[in-house]
Order: structure tokens, then sequence, then C-alpha cells
């Protein structure tokens, strides 16, 4: 179609006209008429609604509650302290090389920078009279964090680039770096768990970002480990992951949640009462875990008879032939549905209003019963749209980089 | 000229090797006795058994009866010989079987670091020295997909030599190469056998067979019809099934 249309473009008019019939014209006005007419209904009443028909307050007062709802006031530098801890280690091992991290850190850094510019739009939209002013102006409290967490994580980057750049042997504290990250989530859990009343306290993005990130990054060796066990010569093994992976595909994750919220405490002692945050993980972890494993099985099965017959050859054992030939292409294979899978888990995510959690969207349901702001809730719903659109959108964004993997050509 | 030393003991032994895949037997009692430094190639028509008794011989395919001892170590179930048995065994496949994930030096280096356990330095060094060795030390930091097949084949032939095995196995190894680049690997190939390394090459390379090999084998539905010296063999063969094989390849 691309190479279709850059035809058409050299053309003189009268070619143009001539190089379709009269026939595919028409169709193609009337369709161009019909696309006209839906956007001038739709886009002028929806921009017109966000700047003066919505009444952002709702938004505004409370986006505290949206940013961590009950998360204690007094401890909120934690937060901002997290955020900053991860961008500097995104940045560390963006400089040392990390493609994933790179992109990822270059999409935040844009997004901390245009936060903390928020505020200074104001001024001017109140002056304007649109009650987005307000919701501006309420991005104050944050906007030193977000400033702060941007130098931070393009600091940290030139600074690991020109630590790299002059050591002799590259590859070495490249590597070290690359995984600086993982040096930081200790951190961040240090913090956050830190502030006083618990994790029952937790709610808003703040919940949905530590729902997905947890349930993500624990899905995935799961979701491998089912993969291969499905693959296992133990029957015993085979079986139960195959049942396992069958049973959590054939649930509505709803279920999942309300058995993993029931059934985890049953399991337990009596001593552990695991917080409804960590049951929700455990139940959005199997859940997406089982997907996670059809996923890569898909990509066990591309890696061809040759590759385990070259590894054994050679004289490695099952699991390096897994560890360090097999999984390294199966995993490649599938990481653009595993991405989406794991995108898909980030939106699952609100679903945890069911077990009694209080993320981004049940903070969108819950305001608009403030006195004050009864009924508001378009407004409401449009933000945690609004959030959950950039937080996917950034995410599907920032992994394109893992789907050309260095260097390699197939 | 090398010489082959029968009077030391054999380094291949197999006796009345069989093996079937469901009711097809695809062996049916192959014995081949190889001493250290002998170059043997076996030909025969496709299905005749002869890529499966090569596999046979680092266990990639377990055998069914008979047996078979690889300087001194017996084939059997048991994980410890076979992992011996490995070691001292290296295999080139008819695909090549790089890992495309990994560089050219990296392919080679894999089995040494991790089965060896030698550590990074010495294993790089070996593995340039053997890319010298199969004359492309100027690829070592592509992919495969990068080189052409006959590239690929030596990189391939440089990851086996680079676990000092003391018998080579090709399997078919020009048979997916274009035909100007067969040659290439060829040489290699005879280099190696130049330098005394034990051989068994499966081929329909009858150029090879007669420059390189000490004896070649003819197999055919799984049995060995024939087992001489290249010039008997080719010039003067004893059973009627080897004059038709030789009418058609020839």
């Amino acid at each position: 179609m691309t190479a279709h249309v850059a035809a058409l473009r050299g053309m003189r008019p009268r070619d143009l006209l001539q190089a379709h019939p009269p026939g595919w014209w028409a169709g193609q006005a009337i369709l161009s008429a019909v696309a006209v007419w839906l956007l001038l209904r739709t886009v002028p009443p929806a921009l017109a609604w966000l700047w003066s028909g919505a009444d952002w307050r709702v938004v505004a007062a409370n986006l505290r509650n949206f940013a961590f709802f009950r998360y204690p006031l007094g401890d909120a530098w934690r937060i901002g302290a997290s955020l900053a801890v991860v961008s500097m280690a995104l940045g560390v091992a963006a400089g040392a090389g990390s493609r994933l991290s790179r992109s990822i850190g270059t999409m935040l850094a844009g997004a901390l920078a245009a936060l903390a510019a928020v505020p200074l739009l104001a001024k001017p939209l109140l002056a304007a009279g649109s009650s987005l002013g307000e919701l501006a102006a309420a991005f104050a409290p944050a906007q030193t964090w977000f400033a702060a967490s941007a130098v931070a994580l393009l600091a940290a980057r030139a600074a690991a680039a020109a630590w790299i750049g002059a050591r002799p042997s590259r590859r070495g504290p490249a590597r070290a770096l690359r995984s600086a990250w993982l040096v930081a989530l200790p951190i961040v859990a240090a913090l956050l768990f830190g502030a006083s009343g618990g994790v029952g306290r937790w709610g808003g993005l703040l919940l949905t970002i530590v729902l997905a990130t947890a349930a993500i990054g624990l899905s995935f060796p799961v979701g491998v480990l089912l993969a291969l066990g499905r693959r296992s010569r133990l029957p015993l093994v085979r079986l139960s992951s195959v049942a396992f992976i069958e049973l959590m595909r054939g649930m509505p994750l709803i279920t999942v949640l309300f058995m993993a919220a029931i059934l985890v405490p049953l399991l337990l002692p009596d001593a552990w009462r695991p917080e409804a945050m960590f049951r929700a993980i455990v139940g959005l972890t199997l859940f997406s875990a089982a997907y996670v494993a059809e996923d890569v099985r898909g990509g066990l099965n591309a890696v061809s008879a040759g590759q385990y017959d070259a590894a054994r050859a050679l004289g490695l054992g099952g699991a390096a032939t897994y560890r360090l030939v097999v999984l390294p292409q199966a995993l490649r294979i599938v990481i653009p549905a595993i991405v989406g899978q794991l995108i898909a888990l980030l939106k699952d995510t609100s679903l945890v209003f069911v077990i009694g959690l209080i993320d981004v969207f049940e903070v969108a349901r819950t305001v608009v019963s403030q006195a004050a702001f009864l009924g508001r809730f378009r407004e409401a719903l449009a933000f945690a749209a609004l959030v959950y659109f950039l937080l996917c959108t950034g995410l599907a964004r920032a992994s394109r980089s893992l789907e050309s993997p260095e260097g390699e050509r197939p | 000229m090398k010489v082959v030393d029968r009077s030391a003991p054999p380094i291949i032994e197999a006796q009345g090797v069989t093996k079937s895949f469901g009711s097809f037997q695809a062996l049916a009692g192959i014995s081949l006795t190889v001493h250290p430094g002998e170059v043997v190639v076996i030909l025969g028509p496709s299905g005749s058994g002869k890529s499966t008794f090569v596999r046979t011989l680092n266990r990639l395919e377990p055998h069914d009866g008979g047996t078979i001892v690889i300087d001194g170590i017996a084939l059997t179930h048991d994980v410890k010989n076979i992992e011996a048995v490995r070691r001292e065994v290296g295999m080139v496949f008819q695909q090549f079987n790089l890992f495309p994930h990994l560089t050219v030096l990296e392919n080679i280096m894999l089995a040494p670091i991790h089965v060896r356990r030698w550590p990074r330095a010495k294993a790089e060094a070996v593995a340039r020295e053997l890319l010298d060795d199969v004359h492309i030390p100027e690829q070592a930091d592509k992919y495969p997909g990068q080189l052409s097949g006959g590239q690929q084949q030596r990189v391939a032939i440089a990851r086996a030599l680079a676990m000092q095995p003391k018998i080579m196995l090709f399997d078919e190894p020009t048979s997916a190469l274009d035909p100007e680049m067969i040659k290439e690997v060829l040489e290699v190939m005879q280099e190696l056998a130049e330098r005394g390394m034990t051989m068994i090459v499966v081929t329909h390379e009858v150029g090879f067979a007669r420059a390189v090999a000490d004896r070649v084998v003819l197999f055919d539905e799984g049995r060995i019809v024939e087992e001489a010296a290249p010039e008997p063999f080719f010039s003067d063969p004893q059973h009627e099934r080897t004059r038709l094989f030789l009418s058609q390849i020839l």
C-alpha cells in the first residue's frame, strides 16, 4: 500500500485520475466524507468538554488519592525518593548499554520532564478560564521530585557512559552496571515498606504499578518454568504443569483473584495472614504465568532439533543446553507475544477492586461519591483512562527495542 | 603420507550395533573398528543407516543392541560415560547447527567454558587459533547468519575442535552447501586428516574419499556391504551392490 501511494505521488493529476476507474474514486470520496463527518461529530465536542465543559476539580482535589490513595502523607517522600532511585538505576543501566533500559529511560526522562513542567501551565490555563488549570496546579507538590528524578536519570546515564568509556576492558563493567536496577529494587522496597500503616493503605497509581511490576516480574520466570515443566520427561511434572496451565487459562481472571484471596490464607499457616495486595500479586502472577508459559512453549517448539543435537554433541548437559542454547533463542522469538501479554496484565490489574483493593481505576470510582463532586464520573474515569493509556503505550513503545536483538540478523 | 598404526588399540570398536525406529530397522548389526589416526569414509544410499550409525557413536541416538566402545569407554545408559565420550568426540552436522544467537567466537568458546571449565581468556585464545586454522579469523565477531554456508561449516568444525576431541564425526558436512563452497570445507577436513585426526566421514564426495580416506565403507539397508581401501574400493569393488551404487554416483 505504501509503495502504491508512493507511485501515485509522482504522477500528474490527469494520469492520476486515470490510474483508477471512476468507481474507485467514488468509493474513496464516500469513505473520506464519512471519516470527516465522524471526526467533526466527535473531536470538537470532546475538546470543548475537556477545555470548559469538564470540571477537573474532582481530579485536582483528589490527585493525591489517584497517586497513592491512603499511603501516609508524611511518608509520601518515600514514593518520590523511590522514583528518583528507579530513575537513577535506569540511567546507569542505559549508560552502560542496556537497550531496554535505554528506551525505557528515554521514555521516562521525557515523561518526568513533562510532568515537572505541568504546573507551569496552571496560570495560563486558569487565565484562559479552563478548569484544566486547577488540575495542572495540583501537580505542584510533586514537581521537585519529577524534576529531580529526570535530572538524576540523565546525570546517571552520562556518568555511567563516561565511566564505562574510560575502562580498558569494557565488557565486565558494562555487564555489572546493566543490572543496576536489580540493586535499586531492594532499595525501593525498603523505602516503600518503611511507611507506617502497612501495605493495606497503599492504593492508586502506586498500587497499580507495584501490582503490575511484581506480577510481571514474577510471572515471567514462573511461566518459563511451567513451559519447561510441560516438556519434562517426568510424567508428574509434565501433567501438573499441563493441568495448572489449562486450569488458569480456563478461568476468568476475576475468578482467579477471588480464589487467590480466599485460598492463599487457607493454604498458609494462620500466623501469616498475607495482605490483600500480596494475594492479588499471587493471583495475577499465576494467571499471567499460564499465558506466558504457552507463549514460551511456542518459542521452544520453534528451536530446531539440530540445536539440541549440537549442544549435546559438545557435551552440554540438559540444564546447560536449555540455559545457554535453547531458552535464549526461544525467548527472543516470543518476546513480542510476551510483551503483549504483560501489557494486558498491566490493564488487568484494574480488576483487583473485586478483592477490596483501591487502584487507579477504583480511586476514580470512589472519588465521585464525595459530596463536592457527586456524579463527576466522566472526569474521574477519563483521567484514569489517560493514566492507563500512558502506561501501556509507554511500555509497548519501550519494549520495541527488545524485538530486534543487538547486531543479529535472522 | 601418514601411516596408521594398526597394532595400537582401536579407538572405536562397534560390534553388532542395531537400531530400530518403530518397525523400521535402521541398523541391522554394524561392526566397525577404527584405529587412532584413521580416516573412514562411509558411503551409501539415503536411508542406508550411515547417519544413524554415526549418531550412535556419541549417543545422539541410543543403540538397541550390540556394543560400542570409544577410547576404552563403553557407551551405555550410564550418563557419566556418555558425557565422557562426548568430550572425546566432536561432531559436524549437515545443517551446521551453529547457535544463531551467539557470535562466531562465542559459538566456539561455549563448550570449553561451560563443559571443560576453561577460563574465558584461554577459551578465547584457543578459539581464535582455531579460526585461523579454518581460514576465517576475520569473522570472529559476526553472527552465523551473516556468514556463507561454507564459512558456517568451517566455524562448526572449529567449534567441535575447540573441545580438543580425539575423534571427529562428519555427518554429510557438504551436502547442504553450494558447489563452490564445498571445496573450502573439504580442504579444511583434509588438513585435519593430515594432522592425524581420527575421522569418520559420511559423504558423497568420492574425490575426498579417494584422496583422504584410509578406508571406505559402503552401507546398505543397515549393513556394511563392502569395506576396503579407497583404491580397490573404487577400481575393483567386490560386490554387485557396490558396483551398482558407484555407477549411480560416479
